[in-house]
């Protein structure tokens, strides 16, 4: 039971979502959890489950992101944002 | 794939958005499609005939795509076009900086086993970024020959002509794509193009801290942002002021020396109806409008260098938050913004939104825009008809209402048209204008000028002219003519607004391009732009003045707008309501504005 409770704390710790990184954070990519076809359009961006992704920017707790995936800059908001699962 | 008989030669441009297809193609075309540095700008098919070697070729700018596989309105044109139309050759054009996350794209299309030649592009901003590419290895490993340009610079063009020319030397057939092969998935193509990439491109170990990046810590700021939006469309307004009126001044001037050493001593035989037509209708209708073509054009040109420098997505995403409230995104923003040079190509620009219901939203507010065409009008009665320190002023009053009208109507309408858009938008990196993409922009501006709109305006003119003037034995303007009788019919409308009836002519045929109310004006009046003002200022006083602008500003898009919703909403039902609801609401605004204005009078 204490074993259990322990890996589920790790887990909640180690995995979030995009909207919960800082500024200048690094992170990799374990799912992304949206519609398909806005997964599509992520995957074009270089956004897939592996793949590493930083948040350069964001406007304030509820604004749009700012988000670097190799040489790609894009943005989108927190909602969307909230669809994809990283660990740091 | 299926092959056609003999057919001309067609090179098909494709690769994803923003990777500088359209500039390419104006280099190796000579014909200028409009470019601008964010996704989309691309939406109707160019197409051009150029000589290469031997043979004529025909040559296709097709929008950008994400993937053969997406669901939006461009991908779904891209693969229309494979399919049913033949291509010969297809260019694909990478944006090298990119090249890791693109490359699928390009496998992509090989498997479709068209003949193809990928172009790597924008090769100056990647040796700055120092990445390097071994185009013997990519083109070995990927099996078709590979080209590094920089195609704003023109680097690289003169070799890529010459493969081009031997690639399609031997090409006599077009072929087609079966829809069936359009959509295969492949998995491996992901491993497969890290394979390319890895064997055949040298990244930099760590991206070092770019211009861009400094740049955008000013001017994505939370607190400072908007404010410097703000400030840099002052400025840009200032600029053109400045760099436009002294132009205008030797435009005057030079009409003024055609028309009284040309012209009038001409004229002085000929019948008092040809003079008045020559006089009266060319030279003061159209010539008041054309002595507006210099603040247009600087007004294009550095609306240009604005679309080109990158800026106008940080905007989308300085606005984004403020604009989700009234149910769209900052993109609907940013085509408000490019609305201010011409509402055309803001409503075509639309089409990046995916979503049916907010794309309309976003459409219907785009005409408030105050364009260049309703500036021109605005200008010439604002300096008329107010004190100098007071123009400005009375300007800025007036985008601020169309900014405020736009977004009151977002909010009145956007339960009709409510969405669950998502935005999701590129951040390209910033770009400064070369002096030949200004003087490109300024050329293909007067073109698009003269051949657009001279042809409504020389018409609409003309056609006023021929009411305030008919019959002929009548002074101009006067109750019995055709004009006058005209302006008894609409005076109940017109009256409570405080706009003379016979100023509502003007308008009537403002609803064809705005650029003929000004002209409409001066021949109604029978003055020129040198006169015109004076005359302006003893027939009307301020508040009638500004209630005719605000008019001006809010009703009816022109028709060439009007058509372009038609075209893009599909719907006859959308294209009403875009022209009912701006005419009722400016009726409405004048009103209250008006009457409250006199009542404050006493
Ligand atoms: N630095 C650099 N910029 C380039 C180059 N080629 C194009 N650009 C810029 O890239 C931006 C996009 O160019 P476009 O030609 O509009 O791209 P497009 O692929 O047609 O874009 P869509 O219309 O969205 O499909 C513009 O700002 C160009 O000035 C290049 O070789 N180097």
């Amino acid at each position: 039971m204490m074993q259990m409770r322990i890996i589920l704390v790790c887990v909640i710790v180690r995995i979030m979502t995009l909207n919960q990184l800082t500024p200048c954070e690094t992170a990799t990519v374990l799912a992304i959890d949206l519609p398909f076809e806005l997964r599509e359009r992520l995957a074009a961006l270089g956004v897939k489950a592996g793949r590493r992704l930083s948040l350069v920017h964001r406007l304030g707790a509820h604004g749009p992101l700012q988000v670097r995936a190799g040489s790609t800059d894009f943005i989108l908001r927190a909602r969307e944002a909230a669809g994809i699962k990283i660990k740091r | 794939m299926a092959k056609t008989a003999k057919q001309r030669c067609r090179i098909a441009f494709v690769g994803m958005p923003n990777t500088g297809k359209s500039t390419l193609f104006g280099r190796l075309t000579g014909v200028r499609a409009k470019s601008g540095n964010w996704p989309g700008v691309t939406v109707e098919l160019l197409s051009a005939k150029i000589i290469l070697g031997a043979k004529t070729v025909e040559m296709v700018d097709l929008p950008g795509l994400y993937s053969l596989h997406g669901f939006g309105e461009d991908e779904r044109l891209v693969r229309h076009f494979l399919e049913q139309e033949s291509v010969s050759l297809l260019l694909v054009v990478l944006n090298a900086v990119q090249i890791e996350r693109q490359l699928p794209l390009v496998l992509q299309l090989k498997a479709l086993e068209l003949p193809m030649l990928v172009v790597l592009n924008m090769a100056d901003e990647a040796a700055n970024l120092g990445i390097h590419f071994n185009t013997a290895s990519l083109a070995e490993t990927l099996g078709v020959p590979v080209h590094l340009v920089s195609a704003r610079r023109g680097d690289g063009l003169a070799e890529l002509k010459n493969q081009l020319a031997n690639a399609v030397a031997s090409v006599d057939e077009r072929f087609s794509v079966k829809r069936d092969d359009l959509l295969i998935e492949d998995d491996r193509l992901e491993q497969e193009a890290e394979r390319i990439v890895s064997a055949g491109v040298d990244f930099p170990h760590t991206l070092t801290e770019t211009m861009t990046d400094r740049i955008d810590r000013v001017l994505l700021n939370r607190w400072a942002g908007l404010p410097i939006f703000v400030l840099l469309m002052y400025l840009l307004f200032q600029a053109v002021y400045g760099l436009g009126v002294p132009l205008q001044d030797g435009m005057k001037w030079q009409l003024d020396l055609l028309r009284q050493s040309g012209l009038e001593p001409l004229l002085v035989n000929s019948s008092p109806v040809l003079k008045s037509f020559v006089l009266e209708g060319l030279i003061d209708g159209v010539g008041t409008v054309l002595t507006f073509l210099p603040i247009i054009l600087v007004f294009f040109v550095l609306m240009g260098v604005v679309e080109d420098s990158g800026y106008l997505s940080r905007v989308a995403f300085l606005v984004d938050r403020a604009m989700s409230k009234l149910g769209l995104d900052g993109r609907a923003f940013v085509m408000q913004i490019m609305g201010l040079g011409c509402n055309v190509p803001a409503l075509m620009g639309t089409r990046v939104i995916r979503t049916r219901s907010q794309r309309l939203l976003a459409m219907l507010i785009i005409p408030f825009s105050l364009c260049s065409a309703r500036l021109q009008v605005i200008v010439f009665l604002t300096a008329a008809l107010f004190p100098p320190h007071l123009a400005a002023l009375v300007m800025l009053s007036l985008y601020a209402v169309s900014f405020l009208i736009a977004f009151l109507s977002a909010l009145i309408w956007k339960r009709q048209f409510r969405s669950n858009e998502t935005l999701l938008l590129e951040f390209p990196p910033y770009r400064f204008p070369t002096l030949r993409s200004l003087l490109m922009q300024g050329w293909y501006s007067t073109r698009q000028f003269l051949e657009g709109a001279s042809g409504y305006i020389l018409g609409g003119v003309l056609l006023i002219w021929l009411l305030t003037h008919y019959p002929f034995d009548l002074p101009p303007a006067s109750p019995g003519t055709l004009a006058g009788q005209l302006a008894q019919v609409l005076h109940p409308i017109f009256a409570p607004i405080g706009i003379d009836s016979i100023l509502s002519i003007a308008l009537l045929f403002g609803f064809v391009a705005k650029e003929i109310v000004l002209g409409g004006m001066a021949v109604i009046y029978g003055a020129g732009e040198d006169k015109l003002g004076a005359l302006l200022a003893t027939r009307l006083d301020w508040v009638q003045a500004y209630s005719f602008m605000l008019f001006i500003l809010i009703y009816t898009p022109c028709l060439s707008a009007v058509a372009t919703i038609r075209r893009e909403a599909k719907s006859w039902g959308f294209t009403a309501l875009s022209v009912v609801w701006p005419l009722l609401l400016a009726w409405l605004v004048s009103f209250v504005f008006y009457q409250t204005a006199r009542w404050l009078q006493g």
